[in-house]
């Protein structure tokens, strides 16, 4: 059943390519709208520098540093670190996923709101990462509006199914964000505050090494089990036409945790079509010398086609536990 | 129900929801508070040696007869340069102690004979003891620490210290007890509550050329690990653990109370300990080699230990150590014109004690040390002793990268990629303390660049000569424990590490606080930028200015001269004036006596084409078509200004380089504010650095340094490169994180 739902969501996101590449379009927008103006202060500073030559053929620590320095009062200067190098991007999200970084700022802001009626300013690339969760939430309803449907929708219906389910699910990321705050604050930022307590007696270093690993392990299935929790909720609520999103968590969690073993499976095996992109990316990349035009631009069409498989995964995703979901309720066409 | 009302519900409940979360668990931590805000430019108070120097450079004439004396050095430089077979051998301890591991207590005797080279009567003799500094949290170490055991949560067997039970005045079979006259004294800071440094009296001076004889009975209990010492689970890291006498230096004993920035100060002796301890551990111990072992019979070995010829004696002990054993031998050397001077350096027993799991690191322990013993050793001047023993230190025993005669502390990670230079860096540069600070005993409460900064700058070179670059790496998905940092590693290929990269940024941030010529505990929170990274830095700049061949001049002059000796800051600036006949004070008192910085950038480059002949033109009173100097080539009229934007002045060559390919290097003395260089070519200017050589490592900002003529639409495409991987990044960064939606 598994594979049949992923083959199913695959043949279904095969006839919303133009989705798939609004969505990519949607997040190059996104990115465009800091990643301009950095440029213009790299450009501004580097146009007439013969630093700025050297960088073609390797990341100078040196320039950095200076640049960090000079670039004092800037927003996106200090957004930029080695992280940016090879697949270190990857990594460091992935780290960020896993420290809950945007959870718990995003979940400070509105408690603070809540809580203290009073603003924590947020940085530009939280505000940016938050308004790309609502272009999320909005792209979320259209693809599974799209894809719970046995017919061919045009590119006015798909958006016109994102804005009928926009208003459910900002409820329901609202409702999925206090649960991950919960997550983070309670269970995984205790634990990364202890292990170095817990460890610091031990002989060696791979005692704490091993703590650190099952702490992620555990974070790691802990969203993937709420992740796939609300994904069914979502489908629910389409599905079912449900307008209570807490009851459509409620519902979904149900049916994640009933049918566990198809659920988690299907999961698994998107998330290795996931990793196995994101191997390939980084095979490909450290393939190419980056000193000439020609070269810098292949990388970034190379990271434009990772990004475009990525949209299509994330569809892919939606589609599969659509069907999923269809083929255990005896709902599939 | 009306569905219309549900979305209000859950809204309504999303609130209550974050509100009773806000009641049960508090308000989460705050962002932490913005560092602490620090003066640009705190007043600086000049060294005492600025003075002296000035007097110096005024005296022309004596500078010349200077540059004479030196230009005849310079033919036989190192016709007289002879390394010193032993030290003056001033304090000399014969100790006898006894390990008790489960309460962490050494206790025994020393013998102390000390020679009296001051010239002159001594009664009062100054002490240290520094295991004083752990014994409470009103020492000057912790207050200056901010009242902290560097994050320790004391207990009260937590603690350390040093007992002094009984002191001695040993005369032929004569004893005269003296233990009535000790007193604690502070001769820094005054504070009474401080404890690390004694004072004792003999009951008749000790006249100049005799040797005294203490006996001093005392025990020393080890802290949990707090600063580099101290003991953790059965791993026994004892060190500056026995009263140790002080310095008649310059006048006047010279015996620092233990701060919390400062390190040691010591009269070179020999060395005779006996150490008891539990006959399954595994022992390390300046000397290396026990001459001796012999088992007690109740569980216990003894091991004698004699090092002559050093300023310290430490050792370790745990019942876990992976004792290896290897000879250095001195095959590998370049064949150039100093191969001579590099005669095959002795023989060294290299011994390593490595953690148990640490197996992986054994090579690289000894590759690191093998690399450095030849270097130094052929930079400097061989290595003088028969054994250097290397400790891979316990976890969190914070004994990791420390040095002591003969005996020296790395730190590895069992996660360190072969790209990282873990542990090669901490392993040359613990060992390079052998030179500049085991052979060469300056002063480190006083003067630690003198150690730090050289040894840094030696390290430096090492790493440059004997490996490929290092590179900058990162441990993901992991954290602190252990006493260390765990992960999964990622090397970043593309960038280099090391403090010759890095260094000047770091002179940028902090260089304006202190002038570097200062006592170790004087500093305002720049002691580590003082001691290591300015001083490297600058010496990087000052071999640059004199040449690599002169600089090896200066340095293996000034270790042969001071050798075994204890010497200042100004031996040193009068021995590179020496050997490489220039003065150089100039130098120093922009760079060591100073908290200016030195900034030079290309301001503008101006191509402005001159505009063909018109008008009237004469020659010899007759009218003529054009002026006899034009070519009728178009021609250019360039302007290049350089600016100094720092406050240090320093020479700088000024590189330009014209679109046809011709290049012109201006010399620069630097002084003014700024230098204007005009050129009439017939072709403009494409680029222009400023000190194109990179002499200048103490620049603040290379990046300011060279311009290149570029149209106004230009797009960088470095740049461009950058952006678009930062932009990828961000794409990513969405993606990941919006997993929540």
């Amino acid at each position: 059943m598994i594979l049949r739902s992923l083959t199913h969501g695959i043949v279904n996101v095969n006839r919303t390519k133009r989705m798939v590449l609004f969505a990519w379009m949607l997040n190059v927008t996104l990115a465009l709208a800091l990643a301009l103006p950095l440029f213009s202060q790299l450009n501004a500073y580097l146009r007439q520098s013969v630093r700025g030559d050297e960088l073609l053929n390797g990341f100078s620590a040196n320039w950095y540093e200076s640049w960090q320095a000079d670039m004092q009062g800037s927003e996106l200067a200090p957004l930029v670190d080695y992280s940016i190098l090879g697949y270190a991007p990857f990594l460091s999200h992935s780290e960020a996923v896993l420290a809950g970084t945007v959870v718990k700022t995003t979940g400070r802001f509105f408690y603070t709101l809540v809580a203290n009626r009073s603003f924590i300013p947020l940085n530009l690339l939280t505000m940016m990462t938050f308004l790309y969760v609502l272009v999320s939430t909005f792209l979320a309803g259209a693809f599974i509006g799209t894809y719970i449907k046995d017919y061919r929708l045009s590119f006015t219906e798909f958006l016109m199914e994102g804005a009928r389910y926009f208003g459910r699910f900002f409820r329901l990321s609202l409702l999925s964000l206090v649960l991950y705050f919960v997550l983070f604050l309670w269970l995984f930022d205790w634990a990364s505050g202890k292990i170095p307590a817990w460890t610091a007696n031990a002989p060696s270093e791979m005692t704490p090494f091993v703590y650190y690993i099952v702490k992620n392990i555990l974070v790691l299935l802990s969203l993937a089990l709420l992740t796939m929790c609300v994904d069914y909720a979502k489908i629910r609520i389409v599905a079912e036409d449900r307008i209570s999103a807490l009851m459509a968590l409620v519902a979904g969690a149900r049916f994640a945790l009933k049918n566990f073993s198809k659920t988690f499976g299907l999961y698994l095996a998107l998330a290795f079509i996931g990793v196995a992109m994101i191997a390939l990316y980084a095979v490909l990349e450290r393939q190419i010398p980056q000193h000439s035009y020609g070269m810098i631009l292949l990388v970034f069409v190379l990271g434009q086609a990772y990004l475009i498989l990525r949209m299509w995964l994330k569809a892919t995703w939606y589609a599969s536990q659509t069907a999923l979901f269809q083929s255990v309720s005896g709902d599939i066409r | 129900m009306n569905k219309s009302l549900i979305p209000f519900i859950e809204y309504a409940v999303w609130i209550v929801a974050c509100v009773g979360l806000a009641a049960f668990i508090g308000l989460p931590d705050a962002d932490p508070l913005p560092a602490k805000q620090v003066p640009a430019q705190p007043p600086p108070r000049l060294s005492q040696g600025t003075g002296q120097l000035a007097e110096q450079v005024a005296d022309e004439s004596a500078e010349q007869r200077a540059e004479q004396r030196a230009e005849q050095w310079a033919k036989e430089w190192d016709k007289d340069l002879v390394l010193p077979s032993e030290s003056d051998r001033i304090a000399n301890y014969t100790m006898d102690v006894k390990l008790a591991p489960a309460e962490r207590l050494v206790t025994g005797t020393e013998i102390l004979e000390w020679k009296n080279t001051t010239g002159q009567p001594q009664q009062n003799f100054p002490f240290h003891l520094y295991h004083n500094a752990w014994k409470n949290n009103r020492s000057t170490f912790v207050k200056e620490n901010n009242y902290q055991f560097s994050g320790r949560q004391m207990k009260p067997e937590d603690y350390g210290y040093t007992n002094v039970k009984r002191v001695v005045l040993l005369e032929g079979s004569n004893e005269t007890d003296i233990t009535a006259t000790f007193k604690y004294i502070q001769p820094d800071d005054g504070n009474a509550e401080d404890q690390t440094v004694f004072q004792v009296s003999t009951p008749r001076q000790i006249p100049a050329g005799q040797t005294m004889r203490l006996k001093i009975e005392f025990e020393t209990k080890q802290p949990i690990p707090i600063s580099r010492t101290g003991a953790i689970r059965n791993y026994h890291f004892v060190v500056q653990w026995f009263p140790k006498i002080g310095v008649w230096s310059q006048g006047a004993w010279n015996c620092h109370q233990f701060h919390a920035n400062t390190e040691f100060f010591a009269d070179y002796g020999v060395y005779d300990v006996s150490i008891t301890i539990p006959s399954e551990y595994v022992i390390g111990a300046t000397g290396g080699i026990a001459q001796s072992e012999r088992e007690n019979g109740d569980g216990t070995k003894t091991y004698r230990f004699y090092q002559a010829d050093v300023h310290d004696f430490a050792w370790l002990t745990a019942p876990d150590l992976v004792r290896t054993v290897r000879k250095f031998v001195h095959r590998e050397r370049e064949q150039d014109e100093r191969a001579e001077r590099h005669h095959p350096l002795r023989e060294v027993t290299v011994i390593l004690l490595t953690q148990p799991h640490h197996n992986d690191l054994i090579e690289r322990y000894f590759d690191a040390t093998f690399k450095a013993l030849r270097y130094y050793g052929e930079w400097y001047g061989e290595y003088p002793y028969e054994t250097v023993t290397v400790v891979d230190p316990a976890n969190d025993s914070r004994s990791g990268g420390m040095e002591y005669p003969t005996l020296f502390t790395g730190g590895g990670n069992i996660f360190a990629p072969d790209e990282t230079p873990v542990p090669e860096s901490v392993t040359v540069h613990e060992f390079g303390h052998q030179f500049w600070y085991g052979l060469i005993g300056t002063n480190e409460f006083e003067e630690a660049w003198l150690d730090e900064g050289f040894n840094s700058y030696s390290q430096d070179r090492v790493l440059n000569t004997a490996w490929k670059p290092f590179k900058a790496y990162r441990y993901f998905f992991g954290g602190q424990g252990a006493g260390t940092n765990v992960g999964i590693p990622y090397v970043f290929e593309d960038v280099n590490l090391g403090r010759y990269t890095t260094g000047n940024t770091v002179v940028r941030g902090q260089g304006k606080l202190d002038v570097m010529a200062r006592k170790g505990w004087e500093y305002y929170q720049s002691y580590g930028l003082n001691s290591y990274t300015k001083p490297a830095m600058s010496l990087w700049t000052l071999e640059h200015y004199l040449g690599e061949e002169m600089m090896y001049r200066v340095l293996r002059t000034y270790h042969h001269r001071y050798r075994f000796k204890h010497p200042t800051t100004q031996d040193f600036i009068n021995t590179v004036n020496e050997v490489s006949g220039k003065n150089m004070n100039w130098f120093f008192e922009n760079t060591w006596f100073s908290s200016n910085l030195f900034d030079y950038s290309v301001s503008s480059i101006t191509n402005r084409a001159i505009p063909k002949p018109q008008g009237v033109f004469t020659m010899n009173g007759e009218p003529v078509e054009k002026p006899a100097a034009d070519s009728g080539k178009p021609m250019y009229e360039c302007t290049v200004v350089v600016m100094r934007e720092g406050e240090a002045i320093a020479p700088v060559d000024v590189k330009v380089v014209f679109e046809d390919g011709e290049e012109w290097t201006e010399q620069w003395d630097g002084q003014y504010r700024w230098k204007q260089f005009v050129y009439r070519t017939t072709s403009p200017v494409k680029y222009a650095v400023v000190d194109p050589d990179g002499k200048l490592m103490l620049d603040v900002n290379y990046n300011n340094n060279g311009k290149v003529v570029r149209h106004a639409q230009y797009k960088s495409l470095a740049a461009k490169k950058i952006a678009s991987k930062w932009m990828f990044w961000l794409q990513n960064y969405f993606e990941f994180n919006s997993y929540w939606h």
